[in-house]
Parts: C-alpha cells; structure tokens; sequence
C-alpha cells in the first residue's frame, strides 16, 4: 500500500519547498489589526501600530483556548511562549499548532510552575473550566501579568470577587471573555444608534435566546485517555466529567451560564443598569446523567430612569430553532443583533417614529427595502405595491475576522496604550451576579430580587 | 465482526460546505464512533467557517474584499489550501483556478495574489501595480479543493482516534479510504466504491476498491454542465467525467475538477510526471482512458 504523504510524489514538489520559496524574508508589518477607536479596521488597510511584542502565555488550551490562540497568530506583535494544560491531548495541539507558525512554545502542565519559570511573560490568556478561572487568574495577576480571562469569570460570586479584588491590588489588566462588548457590530449598533442616536426610543423590552440542537457528551481518543490518579489530582472524577465539565455543578453554571451569560451580558449594556428582580423556570427533563438544567426560561425586570423594563431569555439544548440573537425593542423601533450576522443585523423602524434616512445618509445604517415612501418627482403621493415590506435596516458593519479577535485587540492595546478595557473584571462581575443568580431563581421557583449594592466589589 | 445491518449504527451523516458529509466505521463501539463523528464533523464546521466565501468573517471572505496593494493575515488551513491551489494551477497551466470568477464578468485575467509567510504567521497580498478583476478585486472560492482539504483533515482526527477502518465521502464527489470494509474477507481489501457513472466505456472499470488514498470524480452527469474551463470562462469541454485518485483527497479533488477541462493529451502527460495519481477520462459515449492503472485495484 503507498503511504499517504504531502507531496505529489513522482513530481519535483514537495510542500514544504514551496513554502521555503514563497516565503519572503523580513516581512512582518503588515497589520489588519483594529484602529484605537473601536471601529474595525477593513481587511487590507494596512495600519503600523507599532506594537512592541507582547509575550503571551495560555492556561487551558482546550476548544476555547484554541479558537483564542488562532486569533492571536492573527495579530501581529504577539508571541506565544507558554501553554499550560493538564491534558496531554490538549498540549500536543495547541504546541504543534503554535509551531508550524514559527511559535515555540514551553509546555506545562502545571500553571504554578509555568509561572514561576517563564520569566519574561506579559500576559496571560486562561482559558479552562469555569471553577479554575479564580485559582490561576489570580497567580498570574500576582505574578504581574495582564489576564484575559474567558467567562464565564467564576461559578462562585465570592471566587469572582477575589478575581476583581486582585486585579486592584496589583493594579494589573483583567479583561473578561465576554467578546460582543468588543465587537464592532454591537459598539456600533449600541453605542452609537441606541445609546447615542436613541434610535429606539424607549427601549422597555428584550428577548433573546441561544437554542442548540441535542448534543451527546463529549468523547475522547483511547490513547488519551487520563489516569485515575491524574484526574484525581486535579479534581475531576472521570474522564466523562473532565470532558463534560459545563453540565456538573462542580465546575459550571450549566447552558444558562455557558451561553445565557453573553448576551444576558448586553441588557445591562443596553438599558445602562443592572437587574432589580429575576424569575426563572427550568429543567433537568431531557438528559440523563448530566446536573444542569438543560432548558431555563428567565425574565428580568429593570428600573430604569425611564421606567421599568423587562427581559425574557430562553436557552435550550434540544432544539436550534433560532439559534441565537437578541432583540433590543423600543417605541421607536427595535434591533436585531446576532454574532452570527444572518441571525440578527438590523433595526425595523415603527410605523410613526422620526425618520432614519438621515441616518442611511450619515452611513449609520443601510437601508434595504425602503417602504412606503412620497416619489417627488412623480406627480403622485404614493407608489402603491402589492404588500410593503416591513422595513429592516442592515447594520453598515461588516465584522471581517473572528470573533474573538476584536476583544483580543482591546486587551493587548489597553497593556500597550492604556485605552480602556471594553470588559474589565467589575463588568464581568455584575453579569456573573446577574447570571448566577438564573440558578437560585429556578431552584427557589419564586421571584428573586437584586439589591444594587449586590454588583458591587 | 458486527453484521452488515448492525454497520448502520456505524454510520454518521453531518451537512457541511453545502454538501452532506458522510462517515462510516468498521470494527468500533457504537458510543465510541458516534465521538469519533462528532470529533471529525467539528473539524469539518470549524474549516467551513475558515472557507466559505458566503460568509464575510470567514478567512475566504476578508481576502475577497482586498484591492491591489492590500494584504490580510490568514490561518495555516487557508495558506495550505491556497497554496496547493496554485501549485495545482500552474502544473495544470490554469485548467484549475480557485480565482478564475475574479475575471470572469469582463474576461479579463483573473487578479493575482501572493502567499507569503511572514515572521509567525500567513499573509494573503493583492499586489499593487495590477488592473483589478472584473468584480473589483479578487475571488477565491475553494469549492473545488475545499471539501477535499477538509477529508484530508479528518483523516488526521481519524488516525488521532485510532480509528483504523473507515470510509469517509464529502457528497460522493470525493471519498477518502482507510483499511478494510465491514465484512471483509481479506486483510488487504479495500472499500468497494463504485466509478464510471452512466458511461459504456468497455475499459472503464466499475468498481474501485478504495484504500490509503482518495477518490474524486467530476461529471457533466449531474447538475448539468457545472464545471467552468478557467481558461475560456466557457463550461468545460475536455472531457464528459473524470475519476481521480491519489493519496491526498485535496488533490484528488482539485484534479478531478481540472481533468474535465483539460484535453486527454494533457492529462496523460500530468499523469506521466505524476505518478501518483491515477485516472479515468471519459471521452465519449463510448471512449475512455486510464492513466496509472497499475495504483488501482479495480474491478469490472
Ligand atoms: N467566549 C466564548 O465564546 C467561549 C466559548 C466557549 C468556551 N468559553 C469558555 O472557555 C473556557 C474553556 O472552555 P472550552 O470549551 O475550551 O472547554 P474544554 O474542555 O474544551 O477545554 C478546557 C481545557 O482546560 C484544560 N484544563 C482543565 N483543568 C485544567 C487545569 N486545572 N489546569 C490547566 N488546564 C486545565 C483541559 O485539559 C482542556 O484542555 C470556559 O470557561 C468556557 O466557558 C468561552
């Protein structure tokens, strides 16, 4: 039988010369990189931030910690030094990936010895299960290292506390995973049309979901497989729980948490205020063997300056009929808006709000089937059609890389420029109060209420 | 060794890059395969993301929006497969070109782009100095090399999960073997696939039993005449099908697409420079060539 191999062997090529002779040497400035402003750059413009590298260690290079190590091989300046995970399966990827880019990275498996011999590392990425974020943020804040950690930041309030506490105390950057608030779709269609241009009027109701199809647990490959004695050192009882982490109490906060958390995250950035009262309903009604609720049913009530608004969220596990989005809906109009732009990209204007081709002209929002409208130039007052299309208009912004990289962007320019941080650890810390608290509602079965001071460290 | 109807259980379908993904295991736990699947049909989303053209997040749709002197960094899975693209375009003298719509509307030649491995990372650059295409700039689509690159990387998760027997197909145009079939009498069998579509062609074998390489066939059978000469942005007229196997299921793919447009001569002599790869041309309702056939194990 012939071996499998790169080339097309018989012929002169193999793939590795090609790339030998393609590669051009002392190449390296060219950025996509995002301006400081927070709107993102286009693809191609080319822009010389002159950012000094920045030496970055990952903690956790499981799925998340991968999708944010391909986003920092996208931004030029940064350079990957350390991997720390406990699994072998994990740090064979992430090392083997990091190196085909030229990254030669230590490996550990320890995070408390890869701090106490990388020396000269300016930041820390930590990426693994939720109960682990406390422990190994707080070691490389107090090792004097800037943490992006991902959400959600804690399935304990009091560990999350100590997260914020510390990152006081040692006066370094703590910027939590929470990548809408960096993304330039939803700084443009909240801070500038809602906030801003109060496109929406009053905004006093808001519904979201994330709805995903059934899911079986995850596997593992045989040959990977960790001891009893390794996993028990780490906490973790069987390979099923290590894997499956998101649905044991333990470790996580369950599908509300694992996704509610993102977007619950936005009400707040919306209506500028946390929760005053939450009700939920859940379930464990459809998997076996897993502790979580695997639907939640949620509203949330605000008081507002302008009065009271309120927030029903859904999160399923069995179903993708959605998928996920959320809804901002004012007596002005309402937005649609979506990570994922097919799901949610445009505003629908109400019938009598003030009008919006001002804002299409100022290149704030695109309009895509206009409605009903007076022709000028024809000597008549209408063009009647057979049905007017309800107006939606597009959002005037592409996001034209991953999504994790904008909030990446605003975590190494805050270390090397010291502009703000979109999610610094007190903003990530009311939403976990907010989001934590979902679990308490469904078991008390009852109204819960939020005191202000609850948000606060 | 389970029976044909328990094989069932062993088989796992996921929709992907417009197609339907398909893959089917022999001699593994049912719970174990059903991981495999979901490892392997992750891998294929995670590359769609990377590849699609529709999609302007995906790394495929930043570089359709560059204009000559602009650049965008891009991951090693886009850089790889473009990379192999361009090999393939230049030893097929442009049968196959995963940017000829860049100059499709005015006919113009399409715009050209640079690969570059700059320090720690892949770079894309339209070059400066260039009449743009006709759409404005450039415009890669990888469905003729794509899902090809995305088997080749699920072998990889399939040898990373110990799997040693399976058969895994993008849509049926390109399949990918690796060792014996459910039920096989023989160590050394391979999968029978079957080849040769709606054509008599005499010589043309019906049965390929696939093993270690990929298999790739393109065709005015279905969908019409679907394949575009790059050369001419006229459908293809080279040839009415083309089977193409060879090692890399990526290859396998882009050739089989290339072999439809280029002339029987042509393909012979790629094929006596390439002695890997092995092929089936159909010219005819009647005639049809193979080229390479001792790397095949085939059957009438
Ligand atoms: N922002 C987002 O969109 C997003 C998406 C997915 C996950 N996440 C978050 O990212 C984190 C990781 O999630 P994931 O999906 O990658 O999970 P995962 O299970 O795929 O990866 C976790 C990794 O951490 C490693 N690990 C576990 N305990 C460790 C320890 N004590 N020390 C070092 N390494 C350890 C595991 O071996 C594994 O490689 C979670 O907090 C999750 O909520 C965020």
């Amino acid at each position: 039988m012939k071996s499998r191999s790169d080339n097309m062997s018989g012929g002169k090529w193999s793939r590795r010369d090609f790339l030998r002779s393609s590669a051009s040497a002392g190449l390296g400035i060219a950025l996509t990189g995002r301006t400081l402003s927070g709107a993102a750059m286009l693809p191609g413009q080319e822009e010389d931030q002159n950012l000094p590298d920045l030496n970055v260690a990952v903690i956790g290079a499981g799925q998340q910690g991968r999708i944010l190590i391909e986003s920092c091989l996208r931004i030029p300046g940064i350079r990957m030094k350390a991997v720390c995970d406990i699994w072998a399966y994990s740090q064979r990827y992430a090392s083997r990936y990091l190196k085909k880019y030229g990254h030669e990275v230590n490996v550990y498996e320890d995070y408390r010895e890869l701090l106490s011999k990388e020396k000269d590392l300016d930041a820390a990425i930590v990426a693994t299960p939720d109960w682990m974020h406390a422990t190994q943020t707080n070691a490389c804040l107090e090792a004097g290292l800037h943490v992006y950690c991902e959400k959600e930041m804690s399935n304990s309030l009091s560990k999350a506390r100590s997260m914020v506490q510390t990152a006081r105390k040692t006066g370094k950057l703590l910027q939590i995973g929470h990548q809408r608030r960096s993304n330039p779709r939803y700084l443009h269609a909240i801070d500038r049309l809602v906030l801003d241009k109060k496109i929406l009027g009053r905004v006093s109701q808001i519904y979201a979901q994330w709805n995903r199809a059934k899911m079986d647990m995850y596997g593992w490959p045989k040959q990977y497989t960790m001891d009893q004695n390794k996993l028990a050192k780490y906490g973790y009882a069987s390979m099923t729980h290590f894997r499956n982490w998101r649905w044991f109490k333990k470790f996580a906060g369950g599908p509300i948490v694992d996704l509610g958390s993102h977007q619950i995250d936005i009400f707040s950035w919306v209506l500028g205020i946390t929760p005053s009262t939450v009700v939920a309903l859940g379930g464990k009604d459809y998997y076996k063997n897993r502790e979580w609720y695997d639907n939640v049913m949620v509203i949330y009530e605000f008081n507002t300056p302008e009065g009271k608004a309120r927030a029903m969220y859904q999160v399923q596990t069995t179903t993708k009929n959605g998928g996920f989005y959320e809804t901002f809906m004012g007596d002005m109009g309402a937005l649609q808006i979506s990570e994922v732009p097919q799901r949610g990209d445009w505003a629908m204007r109400e019938a009598h709000a003030p009008e919006w081709d001002s804002l299409v002209k100022e290149g704030l929002l695109k309009s895509e089937k206009p409605p009903l409208q007076k022709l000028d130039t024809q000597n008549i007052f209408l063009d009647v059609r057979v049905t007017a299309e309800a107006g939606r208009w597009p959002l005037p912004i592409d996001l034209a890389k991953p999504a994790h990289q904008p909030h990446l962007e605003n975590f190494f320019n805050a270390i090397v420029h010291g502009i703000p941080l979109n999610c610094p650890a007190e903003v990530g810390y009311e939403t976990a109060v907010a989001v934590l608290r979902v679990n308490d509602a469904v078991e008390a079965r009852r109204l819960l209420s939020f005191r202000p001071e609850q948000f606060e460290v | 060794m389970k029976k044909s109807s328990d094989q069932s259980r062993l088989r796992f379908s996921h929709q992907a890059m417009g197609t339907t993904f398909e893959l089917m295991m022999a001699g593994e736990k049912e719970d174990y395969a059903q991981q495999v699947s979901r490892a392997v049909f992750d891998q294929i989303d995670r590359l769609e993301t990377l590849f699609s053209r529709f999609n302007p997040c995906s790394e495929i749709g930043q570089i359709n929006k560059l204009f000559p002197g602009e650049s965008v960094r891009v991951g090693i899975e886009v850089f790889e497969c473009l990379q192999l693209a361009q090999y393939i375009r230049a030893q097929t003298k442009a049968a196959f070109d995963v940017n000829y719509a860049s100059g499709k509307v005015s006919r113009q030649t399409p715009t050209a782009f640079i690969l570059e491995q700059v320090r720690e990372g892949f770079l894309v650059r339209i070059p400066e100095g260039q009449k743009a295409g006709s759409l404005g700039g450039i415009e890669l689509d990888l469905g003729g090399i794509g899902k090809g690159y995305a088997l080749d990387k699920s072998i990889e998760i399939l040898v990373e999960w110990e799997v040693k027997r399976a058969l895994l197909h993008a849509g049926t145009s390109t399949a990918y073997a690796m060792g014996a079939p459910p039920e096989a009498k023989q160590v050394d069998e391979g999968w029978p696939v079957g080849i040769g579509g709606v054509w008599k062609c005499a010589q043309a074998p019906r049965k390929y039993n696939l093993r270690g390489r990929a298999l790739s066939g393109s065709g005015t059978e279905v969908k019409g005449e679907h394949v575009i000469n790059p050369r001419s942005f006229l459908p293809a007229k080279g040839h009415r099908a083309a089977w193409v196997s060879h090692p890399s299921a990526a290859v396998a793919d882009a050739l089989s697409t290339a072999f439809m447009v280029m002339k029987t001569k042509e393909v012979e002599e790629f094929c006596s420079r390439f002695s890997e790869v092995w092929s089936l041309v159909i010219l005819d309702e009647k005639r049809c060539k193979i080229f390479n056939p001792n790397l095949a194990q085939t059957e009438p």
